[in-house]
């Protein structure tokens, strides 16, 4: 897939949360108790941070630059993630990957908002031929 | 939420990455691919976690990740097991929130080669 192509994801589920806390060991209860989570002052349960990250690694590996292409992988949270949100991961500088070996990327959610921001280096043989 | 003298050094454990842990990641972000996600040393933030839990006792509604930074130093060969070690580098209290930065080193158990290195900034607000 070109670079400058967005990823679109499958809207947010409970479930998939949950499976997130399988994965990391993140069994933070704001992320899958609902009740807990309201007492926290939150509409309902959120998703980790850290799967908004892994996102964005996915929106990579499609983009051609699997895990062993990167140097660093740097993310900054900035917004939550509910269920129900439909994410969208783009690549913010395209034509200057290949001379820089940064990508610069952004999730946003389904009302623009950019839940996630994340600057990545690429090692110099992950560079793809046409990115 | 109890500030201890930093850096905190916490005791290093193992954890095995293997095809099983790649495959529940893959389910979390609903994908089809079998190959190592980069963001798969999440799993290696339970040492902060325990840190958190037992040392800080901090109020986990009030936390906050804000921050996380992944070094890729080494490819992981499935199956392997890598040595975690945690430090809470500091805390920093500014505007009614401690800064807590955790670095974690993962190293090949069998050499001790560091294969990632990783960085976390997460917040506790006090009010």
């Amino acid at each position: 897939m070109m670079l400058s192509q967005p990823i679109l994801f499958n809207e947010i589920t409970k479930e998939q949360i949950r499976d997130y806390c399988e994965a990391s060991g993140d069994h933070n209860r704001i992320h899958w108790d609902s009740d807990f989570a309201r007492e926290s002052g939150l509409p309902d349960v959120i998703a980790h941070g850290m799967l908004s990250m892994g996102l964005l690694g996915e929106a990579l590996a499609k983009w051609g630059f699997p895990q062993t292409s990167l140097q660093t992988f740097e993310a900054k949270f900035k917004e939550m993630v509910n269920p129900g949100d439909k994410l969208q991961a783009v690549c913010r500088n395209p034509d200057e990957v290949r001379s820089s070996r940064i990508m610069r990327l952004s999730l946003s959610n389904q009302l623009g908002t950019e839940v996630c921001s994340a600057t990545v280096k690429i090692l110099p043989e992950g560079r793809p031929s046409d990115p | 939420m109890n500030i201890p003298v930093c850096p905190l050094i916490a005791e290093p454990y193992e954890i095995r990455f293997d095809q099983e842990l790649v495959q529940k990641f893959a389910k979390a972000f609903r994908s089809d691919s079998p190959s190592l996600p980069p963001t798969i040393g999440a799993i290696a933030l339970q040492g902060a976690f325990h840190i958190i839990n037992n040392t800080l006792n901090a109020d986990w509604r009030k936390l906050l990740h804000v921050s996380q930074t992944f070094e890729y130093l080494k490819p992981i060969q499935l199956p392997m097991t890598l040595k975690t070690q945690t430090t809470l580098k500091e805390i920093k209290t500014r505007a009614q929130m401690h800064f807590l930065n955790f670095e974690i080193s993962l190293t090949d158990s069998k050499t001790g080669e560091p294969m990632m290195n990783s960085k976390s900034t997460i917040i506790v607000r006090t009010s």
